[in-house]
């Protein structure tokens, strides 16, 4: 196992190097982080050039890329103001590069990359965390529902309602629970639900708020996953219930509630830990939709926004968080696998 | 299984009946949808909304209201030729002196002196102190000097009648908090102050706190000395998404949003208890004609190079309608790029006429030779790249020009781009800078307090980008070395009934150009929920310029 892991942890090495470098050059040839401010009289072109100095952007895009990497420390660049052949000023580097941890600074934000993702970061688990429970317990209680009562009215009212919301794009459904739960419950007289961020902007930030706050976007997340989740739950459900290991256990006398929940259910589970490896790493992310609807100020939040302003350290240094985390949690994935299911051996 | 399933639904909805709206009662609070989160609270480096919070916080010296009438704020009084604070020096420039109000005291207890406004102009001078926008304030300002406490001396250059709104002097920032910070890193550019800590100014609220991705709270500035605020709180809510930014009013979560688009005039409107107005904007959208930057190479366009074919797609589109239909009834069409008060009265003007444009068609050469539907000349089809940016009434514009200019036998080709990639500078291949395009509609904008066009940069027939020098902005290579001479003229002249006469002349020379054609100009859009605002003229009061939305934020009140 031990050699399995430092293979993949290998061959893991140049795929994030390779995404990295893509996401960089997309991002660099997609247009200026600057052009904000050419509409604007009061910002001269000196100004914009200094600007461009200070981050590197008029540099070779093979150098940029190498700076972000290792660094610009002691780098010069010389700013000719008014065009006369002769230096003006310098702006010196003082990155450090990603190697020693520096992701660079946000170009609007104006801050580092690192102190930018750490604000959003925690408010994204507290969301993604929050909807993936959600979305784990229901998928199990509706898909083992819906497997033992299977082709009942309840099982066929519940495939149904399943179908009609994995098909809903997310943010379809989020205005449609914005509309109902927030608009017309207010209008109906009804305690209504908050549409916009974490906490009442007049009020404490309570639990109670919060609470509040986070139904509609969990909602939104959990909704679509559960009707899946649950459906994959329901089929493999089935396929246990029906096998000979049950019937067994049932011939013994065992009871309903123990051949279910101890003999059924825990096979009928396993394959759900690869639905669950494969999403965690999205918990990091946030969810980019769900966050913009419901302004929650999470990852998704801060991506969108980035991508919207050419924000490029912010962008790459983003999906370079997300490359990792999808090859650790992939990895992780395996090793549980194995660990829950002693037939499998990488060796 | 069934009575777990009861018992989870059960807790759900007493869940979602029981949890109620908690809220700080006995405050006045004012909550403002706010769609772009500030990269950080610094008017010296940003020019949207971290800017716009400034209005909350600090003052001008001097401000203007609706009518553009100039008030004084942090000067004691407005200086003018007749009480001797601005003279015209013996070699012609412009000095200016100013009195600041006496008694005026930062929110943290220390008082504003000339030490500020002294602060500001050394960082407005030397560009390695901090990212600026400096505008012309280094091109223009000679010297400030400081006569005491409260008195400083702004010598220019060269004659400048703009002085109060065209580099002029300010104390924006409190130079004791920023000056040690300067001192230290050489730059304010990471002073803590940008983002959010010890942030100290003169206004009628002060900063409180920001919740990044959330909120920015102000609160009442008990050391404000002019008009007292009314509301004890205002919170700025973070909101970017347009829809949900209209369900937050709705819902009760934002009493006031502002700067949305036109398209959503009537889904505001619709809103019980929500009264929508508009105050003119500065910005104006308008079609802007690649004359003489053909793709770059300097030369002029062989289809809009031409005059006779400008004016016929002028001509060919019915602005004056497209803005009634598109953008709201009253709205009108610019005439010139600088304000209209300053308009010639005879500026002529190029209306909505068919025949015309296509007998000016004929006259040029384009006719459709090969009965195609669209006009050709030696070859060439005429079909023209039309650029736009993402914002939906921009592209909605494309659509109905497009099918005005069908109606004339100009085909187009709509290219609506992302903002950053059509202003984009020249060496990031900015369609603009690079003279990549046939049309284009955008706004830039002019000085609403000034008949000067003040834009070399944009208008001046030297300053075509291009690779030996990428500065300038005039990628559409518009050039009337007449118009030069008469803008700059302008700009430097002080007797006002002279300077507006030479205005006329510029602007008549400016249309000569042919390359810029107003659409409309872009209104400021608001919507407040009545129940929480009393909208009287003193909340419409917004005063004139681009980036003064909440100036007189003082003045708003509750309604109960």
């Amino acid at each position: 196992m031990g050699k399995y892991i430092i293979q993949r942890v290998l061959q893991a090495i140049p795929l994030v190097f390779i995404i990295t470098m893509l996401v960089f050059v997309l991002m660099k040839i997609a247009g200026d982080p600057l052009a904000y401010l050419a509409q604007d009289p009061r910002v001269r072109p000196l100004d914009r050039l200094v600007l461009r100095a200070k981050y590197g952007l008029d540099d070779p895009m093979v150098m940029q890329f190498i700076y972000w990497v290792f660094g610009d420390e002691g780098v010069e660049r010389p700013v000719d103001v008014d065009n006369d052949g002769e230096t003006d000023f310098t702006t010196v580097g003082v990155r450090r590069g990603i190697i020693r941890g520096d992701f660079g600074e946000s170009i609007r934000f104006r801050k580092p990359v690192t102190e930018v993702i750490g604000q959003f970061l925690p408010n994204t688990l507290l969301l993604g965390t929050t909807a993936f429970v959600v979305t784990i317990i229901l998928s199990l209680v509706i898909g083992v529902f819906a497997a033992l009562r299977q082709y009942t009215l309840a099982d066929n009212i519940i495939t149904a309602g399943t179908f009609i919301t994995y098909s809903m794009p997310v943010f379809l459904l989020a205005l449609i629970l914005v509309q109902i739960f927030a608009i017309q419950f207010r209008r109906w007289g009804l305690p209504s639900l908050p549409v916009s961020g974490m906490y009442d902007p007049r009020g404490n930030q309570s639990i109670d708020e919060l609470v509040r706050h986070m139904i509609l976007p969990v909602a939104s997340l959990a909704l679509i996953n559960i009707a899946g989740w649950s459906r994959y739950i329901r089929a493999t459900m089935l396929e246990v219930i029906n096998s000979d290991y049950i019937r067994t256990a049932r011939s013994k006398g065992i009871s309903e509630r123990r051949v279910v929940f101890l003999h059924a259910l825990k096979n009928a589970s396993l394959p759900l830990v690869t639905l669950i490896g494969l999403n965690l790493p999205f918990i990091l992310s946030g969810a980019v939709i769900t966050e913009t609807i419901f302004s929650w100020p999470g990852m998704g939040y801060m991506y969108i926004n980035a991508l919207d302003q050419f924000d490029a350290s912010l962008v790459v240094a983003f999906v370079l968080m997300i490359a990792v985390a999808v090859v650790f949690f992939q990895l992780l994935t395996d090793v549980v696998y194995a660990w829950l299911d002693p037939r499998i051996r990488y060796d | 299984m069934v009575k777990s399933l009861r018992f989870v639904t059960l807790a759900l909805f007493l869940l979602l009946l029981t949890v109620g709206v908690v809220g700080a009662q006995g405050e006045s609070v004012l909550v403002i949808g706010w769609e772009q989160e500030p990269p950080k609270l610094s008017p010296w480096a940003d020019n949207t909304f971290g800017s716009l919070i400034y209005g909350f916080t600090n003052r001008d010296l001097w401000d203007w209201d609706v009518n553009r009438q100039i008030y004084p704020i942090m000067a004691a009084e407005i200086p003018s030729f007749d009480n001797g604070g601005v003279v015209t020096l013996e070699n012609g420039n412009t000095q200016v002196t100013v009195n600041l109000r006496e008694g005026m005291k930062w929110s943290d207890g220390e008082p504003v002196t000339t030490a500020d406004c002294l602060f500001w102009h050394e960082l407005m001078m030397d560009p390695t102190k901090g990212s600026v926008q400096r505008g012309n304030y280094p091109d223009v300002v000679e010297s400030f000097q400081v006569v005491d406490a409260n008195t400083f001396v702004i010598t220019y250059n060269k004659p400048w009648p703009d002085w109060s709104n065209d580099a002029p002097p300010a104390c924006y920032l409190p130079a004791h908090v920023l000056q040690p910070v300067l001192d230290a890193e050489g730059t304010i550019d990471n002073a803590v102050f940008g983002s959010g800590e010890g942030v100290v100014g003169y206004g009628p609220y002060v900063f409180e706190s920001w919740t990044v991705g959330s909120q920015i709270t102000l609160v009442k500035n008990p050391l404000w000395d002019l008009e007292p605020a009314k509301f004890d709180k205002v919170i700025l809510r973070f909101i970017t998404d347009t829809a949900q930014m209209l369900n937050a009013l709705e819902a009760g979560e934002v009493d006031v949003t502002f700067n949305w688009s036109d398209d959503l005039v009537d889904s505001y409107s619709a809103i019980n208890g929500v009264e929508v107005f508009k105050t003119d904007g500065v910005y104006g959208d308008a079609i802007w004609m690649n004359v003489g930057n053909y793709k770059g190479t300097g030369q002029p366009h062989p289809m809009l190079g031409d005059p006779l074919v400008r004016e016929a797609i002028v001509r060919a589109i019915d602005r004056v309608t497209i803005a009634e239909e598109l953008v709201a009834p009253g709205v009108g069409v610019p005439k010139s790029w600088t304000p209209e008060q300053f308009w010639a009265p005879d500026l002529p003007f190029w209306d909505y006429d068919v025949e015309k444009a296509n007998a000016l068609l004929d006259e040029a050469g384009w006719v459709d030779s090969n009965g195609n539907g669209t006009r050709d000349k030696d070859g060439m089809e005429m079909v023209l790249r039309f650029f736009t940016t993402t914002r939906q009434i921009r592209m909605d514009y494309q659509v109905v020009i497009q099918e005005y200019l069908n109606e004339v036998g100009v085909g187009t080709q709509l290219l609506p781009v992302p903002s950053n990639i059509l202003f984009a500078s020249f060496n990031d291949r900015g369609i603009l800078d690079t003279g990549d395009f046939d049309l284009a509609i955008f706004a830039l904008s002019s000085n609403a307090l000034s008949p000067a066009f003040s834009a070399p940069d944009w208008f001046g027939c030297d300053q075509t980008p291009n690779a030996e020098d990428p500065t300038g902005k005039n990628g559409w290579g518009s050039c009337n070395p007449e118009f030069d001479r008469l803008d700059l003229e302008v700009a430097q002249t002080v007797d006002p009934e002279k300077r507006l006469e030479l205005a006329h002349q510029a602007q008549k020379e400016f249309f000569n150009m042919g390359f810029w054609h107003g659409l409309y100009l872009r209104p400021t859009w608001y919507a407040f929920d009545t129940t929480a605002v009393v909208v009287d003229e003193n909340v419409k009061n917004l005063g004139t310029l681009a980036a003064n939305y909440f100036n007189h934020i003082e003045y708003w009140q509750p309604a109960q």
